[in-house]
């Protein structure tokens, strides 16, 4: 049933996910909290190297497996001038060429020049539409959209666990509790959006038929549950630990990282699921 | 330093959920592209002289490897016309004429998606029965 999938691909896709997420998400929460982010700077830097290299060393190994796919496996046919380039002229190799560009100015600009940095995060994030299964449905314009409202607020939520998880050390209390809180109110707001717009392009890429035998849409159903834990989690940080903040600082602020620790956890573990998603047909495909 | 925050602009949502609803439209369904029939079929036997192969596939794609091999000498065919270099949905690759064998043919793919498909399958070019010598009529 899951004949498609191999684990390089989904891991290497999570990878590149997290790559992105790290660099754009570190740009995005420097628009976000500009304040807080001036007290952070070196935990945003850190943020957008690990996720610049995480890019600049997967995509060129995405690349070669792509060419030793193409050409059965020949390592001589896949690097010869016959194919050499071949994966340019494909949507994963100008997605990734795109992927690239946009994390460079997030690495050069981020957190100097914001016009700069929101470029690149559009390229990075972006560069998402330009392959996969959205790309080739009979309407990739409405699903490239409703992909890009999905992955932008992917991309600011999950990208800022670590830089409020470090904010508990860099800011005062008081500080870090009215930043966690803004941002809890504002993903309150932006997270259904996700939700919606993920809910939405299952149904347009399953043509709004549930078929729980499919290997896509099981996939789907376990990355739904992941995000529900995700959400739970999230719940209790602004309803249970950052209130606690204020009240208990030190126990509080210990329970507040333990649990945006186990959130990074688990939100590596969507991306992996959303790398094999990615691989695998949807519509009941195989 | 004592950071507070504007309360957001309300506009923002309503403007995502506008969006959202435009977007809410049916796309049709997308698996992966599979190859729908090939001439000669898998296992099927042919006349000696074959020159050419044709390929279906369920959606276009871009086809980046034909390769046929004779199992018998395992020698490989090369094609005698370029791969199509656009996204097709069906495709004739010319060879010199078939001798007689059995030939496995693999080939791969890159769906619009950036998804690459690859397939094989085999068929046999059979020799001509030799014919028999005329018998004397006395």
């Amino acid at each position: 049933m899951f004949t498609e999938i191999t684990i390089e691909t989904a891991v290497s896709r999570a990878l590149v996910y997290a790559g992105t997420i790290a660099a754009a998400g570190a740009c995005l929460f420097a628009t976000t909290f500009p304040k807080a982010a001036r007290s952070m700077a070196a935990v945003l830097r850190w943020q957008i190297l690990i996720g610049a290299l995480l890019i600049f060393c997967v995509e060129p190994i995405r690349l070669v497996l792509f060419q030793l796919a193409i050409s059965g496996g020949d390592a001589e046919l896949a690097f010869g001038p016959d194919m050499r380039w071949m994966a340019f002229q494909m949507p994963n190799g100008q997605a990734a060429v795109t992927r690239v560009a946009g994390v460079l100015l997030i690495a050069a600009f981020g957190l100097r020049v914001p016009l700069l940095g929101l470029l690149g995060c559009g390229l990075a994030i972006g560069s998402y539409a330009l392959e996969g299964h959205t790309a080739a449905t009979a309407q990739s314009g409405w699903a490239s959209m409703t992909l890009l409202v999905h992955l932008a607020v992917a991309h600011w939520w999950l990208g800022a666990l670590w830089p409020l998880s470090a904010c508990l050390r860099a800011l005062s209390t008081d500080d870090a509790a009215t930043t966690i809180e803004r941002f809890g109110q504002l993903a309150a707001v932006f997270v259904p959006f996700l939700l919606m717009a993920g809910g939405i392009l299952f149904a347009m890429l399953v043509s709004w038929r549930l078929q729980l035998s499919d290997a896509y849409q099981i996939l789907v159903a376990i990355k739904v549950l992941v995000v529900a834990g995700l959400l739970a989690l999230a719940a209790v940080n602004k309803f249970v630990l950052t209130p606690r903040l204020r009240t208990d600082t030190p126990r509080g602020a210990n329970s507040l990282r333990r649990s945006i620790a186990l959130e990074v956890g688990l939100a590596f573990f969507v991306l992996v699921v959303t790398g094999a998603i990615t691989s695998t047909s949807p519509g009941g495909g195989h | 330093m004592t950071i507070s925050y504007k309360t957001g602009p309300s506009w923002f949502p309503v403007l995502l959920s506008v969006a959202l609803g435009l977007l809410v439209a049916g796309a049709q369904a997308n698996a992966h592209v599979k190859m729908n029939k090939t001439i000669p079929a898998d296992g099927a036997s042919v006349a000696p002289g074959l020159a050419e192969i044709s390929f279906a596939f369920t959606d276009a794609i871009r086809i980046m490897l034909v390769k046929v091999t004779q199992q018998e000498s395992k020698v490989t065919v090369p094609p005698a016309s370029k791969l199509p270099r656009t996204f097709v949905t069906e495709a004739k690759i010319a060879f010199e004429p078939l001798t007689p064998g059995t030939y496995a043919v693999m080939w791969t793919g890159v769906g619009r998606d950036g998804h690459v498909m690859k397939g094989a399958f085999s068929f046999s070019v059979i020799a001509p029965k030799a014919s028999l010598p005329d018998k004397d009529v006395h």
